[in-house]
């Protein structure tokens, strides 16, 4: 395990091509560009609870996509929906404060057989800082653990913390509090949680929405990729900000990378737009570019078994490891960063 | 109202489900093969709590002793003074290791109890009506006073009317030793009215009265395991005798035939090597022609009906009458009878009857003749006389399989194959039910039924009859009886309670009853007033105060609301006894709350299916329901009450001249004791409570010896003694069976002849052309196309548990009818439509289920849904008119004097009805 | 594989469709805490709908490959049928004075739309050759469940000592996954408690060396229960030995390890009215249920039957009587089970 880290360490390391020490802001920039950046503003006061609040009505919007999960069953039932989540933030010194806004026309309140509940999760990395890559989106994985904050419609918040799916246990110490609403076709849900602050200055999270008129629970989520809080008068880690960077000065060129994909005989084992393939033997990359982190699936094609992402066939045992059937494909570097290109344009 | 739900989660039981065990996990875990090992188990701990607190903190043992003869041993649990859960004790030791043991009997409804005992339908204080009776309006009073006021309108009742103006009678709700003897010791002390329970609910196996002397006869279930054929008939035991029923199936592995005789295909009749399908109530017509297959295919034992059977016993071809000692001499014994011997061509006395001063069924050197006509010289000239053999065959010969076929549904062949196959069989058994004698032709179908065991010479360790065997349990009289109460018939006395001649002649008022029947309505109407006056069947009366313990009579009772009108029209002074809120409850003065099963001391030992006499011991420390006592102490205190009320009136001793007792070897008039009731009741103080009953009876009763009583406290149940035998002994390591000591002793049966009895002269017998053993066609009136009958269901002890939601939910929560597919479909319902089933002497409305089993021409109902779970409080026996067996009125002869051994029956089962899709009306869905 | 693999084995020739089985699961672990709905033991009437209603077409199980099929959860009112309670208040009036008039009677509080038992001897077949038998059924503990395979947490596991199937109370996370893939849908959702939760072969008694409530307070003593390594057991004598107790639905795929002695019936009659040698249970209806060695089962019930009637010994005919209660079930000591 500790192994796999310190190759997804290094990984993430050599990622940022920009040399430390450039331009703050032009890094911020690209970021934003390519991830969502939510600016948490700060409050004196307590933090509101009431997603009614009008002290929400002076901190920034920000729209994130949500993407159906796929790559794990039994989240590949679920409908192809794409639907968008609003961010506010605020914090103060102890605490940071979420609202998140969604679109609803049909509020699911009551669990039952057969029957699910709206819920939202936050994940937070457990870890995260200069050198230390972003956990797998699909609740972290082993040796890199996030944090989440659940919220059912109906029940109370719950602090969990998982390393990869099914692994899902609770925290020792909860730390989160949530208050939701629904009116007037929306679900407004406010989350406070402890703020531990970042030696980055920024915070990555991720958001999972459930639709329980859809049957969604479990894995079959809409979930947003890795999005980043910065907290005003607070100037972000330069450093920190361009590890996270893909390719920020060269030319991508998606159409080569679907082509060395072709080559590569990637269509036989994963799904993605023209490519028919439904044998499921590799994850669906339907949405790869709005779920997952560069860093993620650049590794991924690197060393498909640093991180195996559960299901079906898609690993065979070595003696007691688990080896992702992907072969170790012996790509060139560049042929690697066109595929993560072409990746990245899967929304 | 007690709160289970908040109960559970007090004690824990609701909690352990609810909490998430703390510390099982903390933080992310990951499950590699979770078929091969599972990293964190600590969480099963939560089922482990579950399981302790379901079992409680401490532990009694306990049986139900409502109508059902199971008789089961269990452990009970309680925690904080609450009974959780009971299961099977199961613990009974195997007798022998070639017969499977008793193990663990129960059934659905015992293992509920638990759950029932603190529904919302039990009885918590003394209610007294505040409203119109049956209106539902209460008020709680206390124990003292409701007793008192009882107390004082049975003091008025009696010095008014004296002690006949008193009923106190004990129903089938509670049929245990300890139980019973509450209410039967205030009622023989002031010697009130008690109605024959097992006549009032239809229960009396007439048929084999007549044929044995004694109504319960066969073996323990266990024998079951030992037969080589069985003929089931009329009974259901995996629904009726579901902790024996396995002695069948055992049995059947073994190498028995099993044959069940039945109108619907049922859950008895599924294991069967057959089935034979017979229109309901024709029962009679079938055991004729068993009967006729026996004699025409000579598969009778000639040397076992010789010398166990009145058939060699002479009759008089002018009168039709037994020839007696006091044909042939002036003071010749009127019971002493004579057959023909064939050794010495000559007429010669029967050993054993009644009359007869040699006490045994040997024959000596004599060889009766079964056939043939011959002269007897009696003082008044010579008659013709022939057999009883000869007469039961001629009779039988008009029901020869192919002449029944057509009216039973039964093809000739398979009757002449029964008849062949038991014949033949080594041990043969044939059991009953309850059913046929619910038929108005039960009596006969039961007595055929007896001469067809009797021509195959099945008896004894044979097989033969099995009604229902039951245990002596000798010593307890002076307990429950220390005096003379006034018993009356069961049967007779609700049908005149409740004025169901009304009924019988609305329903049977035609020429189709009196040509089957053999006499009109109005002439049984007649019977039944003869029956009393020449006292063949005792009726004391209508009684002005009834006090009644768990007797479901409002329910029971034919002809419903005329019945519930006018019993209540005529009696002052209603008080019901029981443990809930039951339909007879609603319309009493009173209702007082009893103990449930579990909450009171008590034993039961007399039901033979098995030779375990079960306690019940409450758990330390239960906390009874409410401010409900024992039956024991509800009497003790009421005897105090009336002790006061009648000193404080005046009155002390009352003679009762119409009893007598043997006191110091002397007949000495009876005198109801006013005065000392209270200190007669509890012995001098030496029984107070229910504890000190259970205690006597150990002690007292011959067939629990040697136990003590702590012992048996300790372990829950007595295995009863070789003393608990009636007419065999109770073999330590061999089931029992009726009669060895008739068959390998030759002792007398208790009848007339002393032997099994198929020739009663009785006048009414001959009268009704019923000498010798015949049938008759039912008499369902044909006016209604649907013969309905209501067999015992499996989720009730009649409506004891009926009106439980664990088990409506296991049917469909109200009370529903089943029909045949065709049957239904010419009416246009379909299952789960709302129905009226009418005729004319009512109508109730029931849910309709489609039984692909069910006979086409029949209306089943499972029996003693409560009539408050009906539209209107019409249960089902508002269609099911008031009909006698003219048979069973009859009295005053030989062995057929009324008493426990001999006494009628009220009819269920032989009613006509139509159905029809009910309207709907506001409330009905 | 777990290393020891507990198993039952239900006679239906001696079930007597009493359902105290049904009851004692009830109050040994049902009758409470929103588990009221659950039947994890029930009877049912075959043919029939079965419980959950049409249970053996709700999907589920494994296809011929080996893969999850499509299963559907079912409805509380329309296939379990919801647990009413009775209008005793109103109907019965103790606790004060009732409503004048009107009063209603004693029915449920709300209509039944189904039930556990609610096609309860019905059965099929014209009058006189009407069928039916009684199938018990509770959680198979498959040797493949399809309940594990469909749980995404792996919240659901064998214990290696006895092969019980358990959903963990502690990670379930109420995806009701399981409640459909199951084929035999034994697996139902708490909705108080937003858990899945199943029979559990009530491995605290068992631990305890008591059987399962089902079994050991089955008055019809009809359920064997034992180890399938343990030789001389009932079970593994009836299973492998005389190969007589057969697998429900095995082409669901999930190797139960529930097993059944196929049932006899009464010989149906011909139109005539006689009786013939046919037995009234459709063969085919059988082998749907019970598989292809059904015909040579019930054939060898019938010759064993035969020999034991005609004085021969068959040891199987012993098995089957089972003289002695405790007999039955061969649990082991709890010390012996903690060694495996």
């Amino acid at each position: 395990m500790k192994a796999l880290l310190a190759a997804t360490l290094i990984a993430a390391l050599s990622l940022a091509s920009v040399p430390p020490g450039a331009a703050a802001d032009r890094g911020m920039e690209e970021l934003k560009k390519q991830s969502a950046v939510i600016g948490a503003r700060f409050v004196k006061g307590p933090l509101p609870i009431d997603p009614s609040d009008s002290g929400w009505d002076g901190a920034a919007s920000t729209t994130l996509t949500l993407y159906p999960q796929v790559s794990v069953t039994p989240g590949a039932a679920i409908a192809p929906r794409i639907s968008s989540l609003t961010v506010r933030a605020l914090y103060t010194n102890t605490n940071v404060a979420l609202r998140l806004e969604w679109p609803d026309d049909s509020p699911s309140l009551e669990r039952g057989i057969g029957r699910f509940v709206d819920a939202m999760a936050a994940q937070w990395p457990a870890k995260h800082g200069k050198g230390i890559a972003l956990p797998y989106i699909g609740m972290g994985e082993p040796g890199a653990p996030v944090e989440i904050d659940f919220w059912r419609a109906g029940g109370k918040v719950e602090s969990l913390v998982a390393e990869g799916f099914g692994s899902l246990g609770p925290r020792d110490a909860p730390n989160a509090e949530v208050r939701a609403e629904w009116k007037d076709g929306a679900w407004r849900v406010v989350i406070i949680r402890t703020l531990r602050f970042p030696p980055t200055a920024m915070m990555p999270v991720a958001f999972a929405i459930w639709e329980g008129s859809a049957a969604h629970r479990d894995g079959a989520k809409l979930l947003s990729p890795w999005s980043f809080i910065t907290f005003e008068n607070t100037a972000p880690d330069k450093e920190y900000v361009h590890g996270l960077l893909w390719n920020p000065r060269g030319q991508p060129d998606p159409a080569k990378g679907r082509q060395v994909m072709e080559e590569a005989g990637c269509p036989a084992c994963h799904a993605y737009p023209g490519v028919e393939t439904s044998n499921g033997v590799g994850p669906d990359l339907t949405y790869a570019g709005g779920v997952h982190h560069p860093a993620y699936l650049r590794e991924s094609i690197r060393k498909p078994s640093s991180f195996i992402v559960p299901g079906d066939g898609h690993a065979t045992m070595e003696g007691k490891k688990k080896v992702s059937v992907m072969p170790d494909s012996g790509l060139t570097d560049e042929s690697i960063r066109r595929i993560v290109d072409y990746l990245l344009t899967l929304h | 109202m007690l709160n289970r739900r908040k109960f559970l989660k007090v004690s824990g039981v609701c909690g352990a489900g609810l909490a998430l065990p703390g510390g099982a996990m903390a933080g992310a875990l990951h499950v590699d093969d979770p078929l091969r090992a599972y990293p964190s188990r600590e969480w099963e701990e939560q089922y482990r709590k579950e399981l302790a607190a379901t079992r409680g903190d401490s532990e009694g043992f306990a049986f139900h002793c409502s109508n059902c003869q199971g008789n089961c041993a269990w452990r009970t649990g309680a925690q904080g003074g609450m009974i959780v859960r009971e299961e099977q004790l199961a613990q009974y030791p195997q007798i022998n290791p070639d017969i499977p043991d008793a193990n663990p009997r129960g059934c659905n409804k015992g293992i509920i109890h638990s759950q029932a005992m603190y529904e919302k339908d039990r009885l918590l204080y003394p209610l007294k009506r505040a409203g119109k009776r049956g209106e539902g309006k209460w008020e709680r009073v206390t124990w003292d006073r409701a007793l008192e006021e009882i107390a004082a309108k049975v003091v008025e009742v009696i010095q008014k009317h004296g002690p006949g103006g008193l009923m106190i009678h004990a129903g089938t709700g509670i049929l245990s030793q300890g139980k019973r003897a509450g209410p039967l010791r205030l009622g023989s002390l002031l010697g009130a009215i008690r109605l024959y329970p097992s006549s009032a609910v239809g229960d009396m196996f007439t048929g084999a009265s007549v044929a044995y002397g004694v109504p319960n006869v066969g073996h323990s279930l266990d024998a079951w395991f030992e037969m080589d054929y069985i003929l089931l008939w009329g009974i259901n035991p995996s629904v009726t005798r579901i902790p024996d029923a396995h002695y069948l199936w055992e049995g059947r592995y073994r190498g028995a035939r099993i044959v069940t005789i039945a109108p619907d295909y049922n859950p008895t009749s599924i294991h069967a090597d057959m089935w034979v399908p017979v229109n309901p109530g024709t029962d009679s017509l079938l055991a004729m022609s068993l009967v006729n297959a026996a004699f025409e295919d000579k598969l009778y034992k000639e040397d076992f009906i010789k010398e166990q059977t009145d058939l060699p016993f002479l009759v008089r071809k002018d009168t039709g009458l037994l020839l007696r000692e006091s044909d042939l001499r002036k003071d010749g014994s009127g019971d002493v009878f004579y057959f023909w011997d064939k050794k010495t061509n000559s007429l010669a006395e029967a050993p054993g009857s009644k009359g007869s001063k040699r006490d045994t069924l040997r024959l000596g050197g004599a060889d009766p003749a079964l056939e043939g006509t011959f002269t007897a010289q009696t003082r008044n000239g010579k008659v013709q006389v022939t057999t009883v053999f000869e007469l039961a065959r001629r009779e039988a010969a008009k029901f020869s399989p192919e002449d029944t076929a057509e009216r039973t549904g039964v093809p000739p062949a398979m009757a002449r194959r029964i008849a062949r196959e038991f014949a033949a069989a080594k041990k043969a058994g044939l059991t009953i039910g309850f059913s046929l004698h619910k038929y108005a032709w039960g009596i006969l179908a039961c007595w055929a039924q007896a001469l067809f065991c009797a021509l195959t010479g099945h008896a004894a360790d044979t097989g033969g009859l099995d009604t229902e065997s039951q245990w002596s349990l000798g010593g307890i009289g002076p307990l429950s009886n220390p005096k003379p109460a006034r018993f009356a018939s069961g049967f007779l006395s609700e049908w005149i309670a409740g004025g169901m001649d009304d009924s019988l002649k609305k329903h049977y008022g035609d020429k189709e009853f009196k040509a089957r029947a053999g006499l009109d309505a109005d002439a049984l109407i007649k019977l039944s007033r003869e029956s009393r006056e020449k006292k063949w069947l005792a009726h004391y009366g209508e009684p002005k105060a009834r006090i009644i313990f768990a007797d479901n009579f409002f329910r029971r009772n034919k002809s419903a609301k005329n019945f519930k009108d006018t019993v209540l029209a005529a009696t002052e002074l209603l008080v019901a006894v029981n443990f809930r809120m039951d339909t007879s409850a609603e319309s009493a003065d009173y209702a007082l709350p009893s103990f449930a099963h579990y909450e009171g001391w008590d034993i039961r030992g007399e039901v033979g299916y098995h030779r375990f006499a079960n306690l019940v011991v409450p758990p330390p420390g239960l906390r009874p329901v409410g401010e409900a006592k024992s039956e024991w102490e509800i009497c003790r205190l009421l005897a105090e009450k009336i002790e006061a009320a009648a000193k404080a009136g005046g009155v002390a001793k009352i003679p009762d001249p119409e009893f007598s007792v043997t006191v110091d070897g002397a007949q000495t008039a009876v005198t109801r004791d006013m005065d000392t009731l209270g200190a007669d009741f509890t012995m001098g103080g030496r029984i107070a409570t229910d504890k000190d009953v259970t205690r006597w009876l150990v002690e007292n009763d011959p067939a629990f010896q040697p136990w003590k009583f702590e012992d048996a406290a300790a372990r829950g149940f007595i295995t009863l003694n070789r003393e608990a035998g009636l007419t065999s002994p109770l073999y330590a390591s061999k089931p029992y069976h009726s009669f060895e000591e008739q068959v390998y002793l030759r002792r007398p049966y208790p009848t007339l002849s002393g032997r099994q009895q198929f020739y009663v002269d009785h006048p009414l017998f001959l009268k009704l052309g019923a000498a010798v053993p015949t049938a008759r066609e039912p008499l369902h009136p044909s006016r209604f196309p649907l013969k309905f009958y209501s067999p015992h269901t499996r989720w009730g002890i009649h409506s004891t548990w009926r009106t439980n939601k664990y088990m409506l939910r296991m049917q469909r929560g109200e009370p529903h009818v089943l029909l045949n597919a065709s049957d239904a479909a010419k009416r246009g319902v379909s299952d789960g439509a709302r129905i009226r089933v009418f005729n004319d002497v009512g109508e109730f409305f029931a849910l309709a289920k489609i039984g692909a089993g069910v006979r086409p021409g029949s209306l089943v109902m499972e029996h003693a849904w409560e009539p408050h779970q009906f539209k209107g409080r019409a249960g089902l026996n508002s269609v099911v008119a008031g009909l006698l067996s003219p048979l069973e009125l009859a009295g005053g002869w030989g062995h057929l004097k009324f008493g426990p051994e001999w006494d009628g029956n009220q009819l269920a089962l032989e009613s006509s009805v139509e159905v029809a899709l009910a309207q709907a009306s506001a409330g009905d869905t | 594989m777990s290393k020891r693999q507990l198993a039952m084995v239900i006679d239906l020739n001696k079930c007597l469709g009493c359902q105290t089985c049904t009851m004692a699961c009830k109050t040994q672990w049902t009758n409470r805490s929103g588990r009221d709905y659950m039947y994890w033991n029930n009877v049912e009437t075959a043919p029939g709908k079965g419980y959950p209603k049409m249970w053996m077409e709700s999907g589920g199980g494994f296809d011929a490959e080996g893969a999850l099929n499509a299963g559907r959860i079912p409805s509380l009112e329309n296939d379990y049928g919801a647990p009413f309670d009775l209008n005793f208040e109103s109907a019965l009036g103790m606790a004060g004075a009732a409503e004048q008039g009107n009063r209603p009677w004693l029915r449920p509080a709300q209509n039944p739309a189904y039930g556990p038992n609610w096609d309860e001897d019905e059965g099929a077949g014209e009058y006189p050759n009407s069928y039916y038998f009684y199938l018990p059924r509770l959680c198979n503990h498959c040797s493949n469940p399809a309940c594990v395979k469909a749980c995404p947490r792996k919240a659901i596991y064998k214990r290696e000592e006895d092969g019980i199937v358990l959903v963990d109370q502690s990670r379930c996370r109420g995806y009701q996954h399981c409640v459909a893939a199951c084929p035999y849908k034994k697996v139902f959702f708490n909705p108080a408690l937003g858990r899945s939760e199943k029979c559990i072969f009530c491995y605290p008694r068992v631990e305890q060396g008591t059987a399962p409530a089902c079994a050991r307070q089955c008055p019809g003593r009809v359920r064997f229960v034992g180890y399938l390594d343990d030789e001389n057991g009932p079970v593994a004598r009836l299973v492998n030995k005389h190969k007589v107790a057969l697998r429900l639905r095995e082409d669901f795929g999930t190797q139960p390890n529930v097993y059944y002695v196929p049932p006899l019936s009464p010989p149906k009659y011909d139109a005539r009215g006689e009786i013939t040698d046919e037995p009234r249970i459709p063969l085919e209806y059988l082998v749907k249920l019970f598989g292809p060695s059904v015909p040579h089962v019930l054939e060898t019930l019938r010759t064993e039957m035969e020999k034991k009637k005609t004085g021969q010994s068959s040891e199987l005919m012993d098995i089957l009587i089972a003289y002695r209660h405790e007999e039955m079930f061969t649990l082991g000591a709890p010390a012996e089970r903690q060694k495996t």
